[in-house]
């Protein structure tokens, strides 16, 4: 279960979401779009509970959380396989090799982080939110820095995480790269100025999907 | 509890390779600690003291530069958490605040015992001291002093990592917090120079164990907090 509740948050004289009430629930792939400051990323560390809400409340029964976003949560000094394992090891996994293979890091395993090129940090970032098999995943714009091949190594690793939840994971994602995104997404919400502006809805069809997003571009042109 | 042991363990790995990659602590304790050394030790050199009066300032030099020496070199000690926003990470994956706290808690002891050991090197050197008899004794609270020191500074060292004048904050906050430690440590070593029992009846290590005790409680209920914020 994963629902906000008519939840505030505020950064000094900005507030970031007014009043915003979504739920989501189990196997959703759920698109968030939205232009600059419309409260995405603040939604999703709320989601994950980094942040806590100034008022209303975060609802989650998620036991383990992945967490992706551009500040990557990694150790810039430790190699890519001992910041893997140090996080699998905190959630209870040895085998890192797989998750090094899945994201097709195994070349770059002995090397600091910080010596990569960006879309490699972001590979690794998405491979330490990936690790094992957690119940809610949340990326915030994890396509940024991806090429092609990036982007088809986290559509597969998503692809796991649905699998071995037995589609019970919960993904919420935040981007704007629409055209590569949507094709996974089972429902698109937009946010303006902190509130929800657009949703499809739970289990929405393909079309209404585009529908919304369409609204979206067109008041965004 | 193992677990929770184990993911400690961890953590503490984690702290000593990314301590000994940057040597970020340790460099700045090491230069900081000699250079402080050095200017008193050749201060005293000049003034010609003779040995009954190098004997008696012995103690006061040695904890004067270990409190200086220590609490301005803790200045980036969290700064590789802040780079990549580990803190965050190990907060997701599901570690707690006083795993963190403890971890970094043991690593920074060790850094500032060692911190000691220099300097009582040092200052015996410097002021032409035999401390060689006296080792263990001043070693023990040395050790003592070094965990109620990293308690505090774990915990302020997060509070302030943020701020610009981390600098500046941490020694003034941390300094009149640590003067009971400070005395202890000088009143301990000075028995322990003239050669007097520790445990006859003094409470300096009384005071030092309840420092311990207030600072560790308030860094394992605090450090989450500060984290977070």
């Amino acid at each position: 279960m994963l629902e906000a509740r008519n939840v505030t948050k505020a950064f000094g004289s900005f507030t970031a979401l007014r009043r915003l009430s979504l739920s989501f629930s189990p196997g959703e792939v759920t698109l968030l779009v939205g232009a600059n400051g419309a409260g995405k990323s603040t939604l999703l560390k709320l989601l994950s509970g980094l942040l806590r809400p100034d008022s209303g409340e975060v609802v989650s029964s998620h036991k383990q959380v992945g967490f992706f976003s551009h500040h990557l949560f990694l150790y810039g000094r430790l190699s890519v396989r001992e910041n893997l394992e140090l996080f699998g090891a905190v959630r209870g996994i040895r085998d890192i090799d797989k998750y090094l293979g899945e994201m097709d890091l195994l070349d770059v395993a002995s090397r600091p982080v910080s010596e990569l090129s960006k879309g490699t940090q972001a590979r690794v970032g998405i491979a330490r939110a990936l690790l094992g098999s957690p119940d809610l995943v949340v990326l915030d714009e994890p396509t940024s820095n991806l090429d092609e091949r990036g982007t088809l190594l986290l559509l597969g690793a998503m692809k796991r995480v649905r699998r071995v939840s037995q589609d019970r994971a919960i993904f919420v994602v935040a981007s704007h790269d629409l055209h590569r995104l949507t094709g996974v997404s089972s429902r698109a919400v937009v946010l303006s100025g902190g509130e929800v502006a657009l949703d499809s809805g739970n289990g929405a069809s393909a079309e209404s999907i585009d529908t919304v997003l369409a609204r979206y571009r067109e008041v965004n042109r | 509890m193992r677990r929770w042991a184990g993911i400690v363990w961890l953590l503490v790995r984690k702290e000593i390779r990314l301590e000994w990659r940057s040597r970020e602590l340790l460099t700045l304790l090491a230069c900081n600690a000699t250079l402080l050394a050095v200017l008193v030790g050749a201060g005293v050199s000049s003034a010609v003291l003779d040995a009954p009066t190098r004997e008696k300032i012995f103690p006061m030099f040695l904890w004067v530069v270990f409190m200086l020496s220590s609490t301005t070199s803790v200045v980036r000690f969290n700064e590789q958490e802040l780079e990549g926003r580990g803190f965050e990470g190990l907060l997701l994956g599901g570690v707690t605040g006083a795993q963190m706290f403890i971890s970094k808690l043991l690593v920074m002891s060790a850094c500032f015992f060692a911190n000691f050991l220099l300097l009582l090197g040092l200052f015996a050197l410097s002021l032409d001291y035999d401390i060689s008899d006296k080792l263990r004794s001043l070693a023990t609270t040395g050790l003592g002093a070094s965990v109620v020191l990293a308690s505090l500074l774990t915990l302020l060292a997060a509070v302030a990592s943020t701020s610009k004048l981390k600098g500046v904050l941490l020694p003034i906050i941390s300094l009149p917090l640590l003067f009971p430690t400070f005395l202890c440590g000088m009143e301990m070593t000075t028995e322990i120079v003239l050669g007097n029992e520790l445990a006859g009846g003094a409470p300096w290590p009384v005071i030092l164990l309840c420092a311990q005790a207030v600072y560790f409680v308030a860094g394992i209920n605090l450090f989450e907090v500060a984290v977070r914020e």
